[in-house]
């Protein structure tokens, strides 16, 4: 990309040509005041929040639609600017119900941190603030308060640019202009999630969050999304470690993390809801014969019976570092021919996020050339059996091929879904609680961090270290 | 309707005017559902943008209206000549506020920018016809010709 030099507030940058000013600032490290200018949706010059001094111009201009020049000098917090930017605060406010104690956006409102800078703190209108409807329903997932809503249209242009259907539209005009759909009709897209997340102001919010817990008390820690092979960003928000927030549940909320190139900063209803029943279901023992059993017992088990195993299903939910260490034992060391993986089955996909793969690891076991169960493979389950991960409801066609005498031992975070043909059921850790990288449908390699820790059960990593231990001691 | 819209090409330039012609179309001077969902369908374009950019508009009305739409002038002008009396006048005689529409479905009471005629200062209008000079009497004599003529 060609370079263009301005200069902001008197230091000369060099900055890509085709910016806008507000996007040349923020890739320099300067912040400029902005509602509805976003990273991934054209610039709209509504909100005036991003108004700067552009020498040479005659008024204050935009800058999110205003594309650098060579030579600019912009001033992004002289006087007028500043001063300017009180007022439009000052206008956005004038019928804002201020009701930032129950609001679910308090502390991550663009209003609260922008007032905090630029507020006038003295409310000089003496007439009542307009009303509007404060609890429409916009969808399951959403709540529309219109009396918190700046006219942003961040909403509007979120569902005609990135989704390509109008859902919501600005009616009437002026003082009396709310956002709407047509006839009151709920929302139904799949991506209704980023509704909340890319409102600025607590107009939209998420009626799954709603009056969970306060922004503040939440940390937010990196990961990828597991419900399909794309692996989109996100953050899994859990509650900070404070006596208080004690009896409140691990995971708070999925948000999205920006990536340009996987997923932008949007994510679908899936990731964003769905992942809770990964919490679900639990299993933190070890069961041998419907005996619950510790990991003592477990080793000794294991160490009867790891030599008859000749069939091994991997998942396609493990970790590349876990797949390596099982393909290293399993087909390496032991020599063993029948190696397959299974996973969720296939489902839709559409052309801006889903993806046909269910799995977050799939790529990777196909490029390592195991092959993939479904109804019609042909296989046969000989001597004992080694599974991982079972939470494939819909797999059970696997289970149903499994003979009655073969000694099957499944290692699985969840509740098994046909307890009566396990004999050994080592509980491992679930998605949140490893890490790892994972290699998404396009080849690219993402590492998971480790979110929440549990001491009761261990990672596949480390079983398969046990296993391994005891095979080389033989 | 189907004859409204095919006079018009399927350009989304056109919504205001089909948007009017519909409206004037009917004695109600209404836009209905009906009408919204046709024309974004004969258009191609988002429903909820339709109905955005009819509310942008004051002129175009969602609820029924009367047969004759009577538009007080609200600008210097008529009030300094007497759009106030004109316009208490109005409301005595028809019995209704502005906004309203009578009960026979015959007038409704709007009120209206500059219409333009500040020589026949007070002035209004009934759909399309502008009236000026106006004084009660005269005014009276109006509503009475259009009661009549139904």
């Amino acid at each position: 990309m060609p370079k263009v030099k301005i200069k902001i507030n008197d230091v000369e940058y060099e900055v890509e040509q085709g910016l806008s000013v507000l996007d040349a600032a923020e890739s320099v490290g300067i912040e400029i005041p902005h509602f509805c200018a976003h990273k991934y949706l054209k610039p709209a010059g509504l909100c005036r929040m991003c108004l700067v001094e552009i020498k040479g111009a005659r008024k204050l201009q935009t800058s999110c639609t205003t594309p650098v020049k060579e030579g600019m000098e912009v001033y992004t917090e002289s006087d007028a600017v500043v001063k300017a930017r009180k007022e439009i605060l000052e206008l956005h406010l004038a019928n804002h119900p201020l009701d930032c104690p129950e609001c679910d956006q308090a502390g991550d409102c663009l209003l609260q941190k922008y007032y905090d800078k630029y507020g006038l703190y003295e409310r000089r209108f003496d007439i009542e603030r307009t009303h509007f409807e404060k609890d429409v329903i916009l969808s399951d997932n959403l709540i529309l308060d219109r009396e918190r809503c700046i006219l942003c249209q961040r909403c509007v242009r979120f569902s005609e640019e990135i989704l390509g259907e109008k859902l919501l539209a600005v009616f009437e005009r002026g003082s009396r202009s709310y956002i709407a759909t047509y006839n009151d009709e709920k929302i139904s897209t799949l991506y209704s999630g980023n509704f909340a997340e890319i409102c600025p102001v607590g107009a939209i919010t998420d009626r799954r969050f709603r009056f969970k817990i306060r922004n503040w008390f939440l940390i937010k820690k990196e990961s990828i999304c597991p419900l399909c092979e794309r692996g989109c960003n996100i953050y899994v928000e859990t509650p900070k470690d404070r006596p208080y927030l004690k009896n409140y549940e691990r995971l708070q909320r999925i948000s999205s993390r920006d990536n340009p190139e996987i997923n932008k900063s949007f994510i679908c209803d899936r990731g964003r809801y769905d992942l809770f029943s990964l919490e679900e279901n639990r299993i933190f023992k070890g069961i041998y014969e419907m005996e619950e059993v510790g990991w003592q017992k477990i080793k000794k088990i294991l160490k009867e019976h790891l030599f008859t195993i000749e069939t091994v299903i991997l998942s396609s939910w493990m970790t590349n570092e876990e797949i390596d260490l099982a393909l290293s034992l399993f087909k390496d060391y032991l020599n063993l021919k029948n190696i397959y993986f299974w996973g969720n089955p296939a489902g839709d996909e559409d052309e801006i996020l889903i993806k046909k793969d269910k799995n977050p690891n799939s790529y990777y076991l196909e490029h390592k050339k195991v092959k993939r169960l479904n109804s019609k493979s042909k296989v046969d389950f000989k001597g004992s059996t080694l599974i991982f991960g079972d939470f494939f409801r819909e797999n059970e066609f696997v289970m149903k091929k499994i003979e009655d005498e073969s000694f099957v031992i499944l290692i699985s975070p969840y509740i098994p879904s046909f307890p009566e043909k396990i004999n050994l059921l080592i509980p491992s850790a679930n998605f949140f609680e490893k890490e790892g990288s994972y290699t998404n449908f396009e080849g690219r390699v993402q590492k998971v961090e480790r979110i929440f820790e549990n001491d009761k059960v261990k990672t596949e990593y480390e079983i398969l270290e046990m296993i391994e231990s005891i095979l080389r001691k033989k | 309707m189907k004859e409204i819209l095919e006079k018009y090409e399927r350009k989304s330039d056109n919504l205001l005017a089909i948007l009017h012609e519909l409206q004037d179309s009917k004695d109600e001077h209404y836009l209905s559902r009906e009408d919204l969902k046709a024309v974004s369908k004969y258009l191609n374009l988002p429903l909820s943008m339709v109905h955005g950019v009819a509310t942008f508009y004051s002129m175009y009305a969602f609820k029924p209206r009367g047969k004759y739409i009577i538009r007080v002038c609200q600008s210097p002008p008529c009030h300094l000549m007497g759009a106030t009396t004109i316009s208490k006048e109005l409301m005595k005689i028809l019995g209704i506020k502005f906004g309203e529409t009578t009960k026979d479905k015959l007038f409704t009471l709007e009120m209206s920018s500059c219409l333009g005629v500040c020589g026949v200062a007070p002035a209004i209008m009934i759909n399309n016809k502008v009236y000026g000079n106006l004084t009660p009497e005269k005014l009276k004599s109006i509503i009475e010709e259009k009661r009549r003529e139904k």
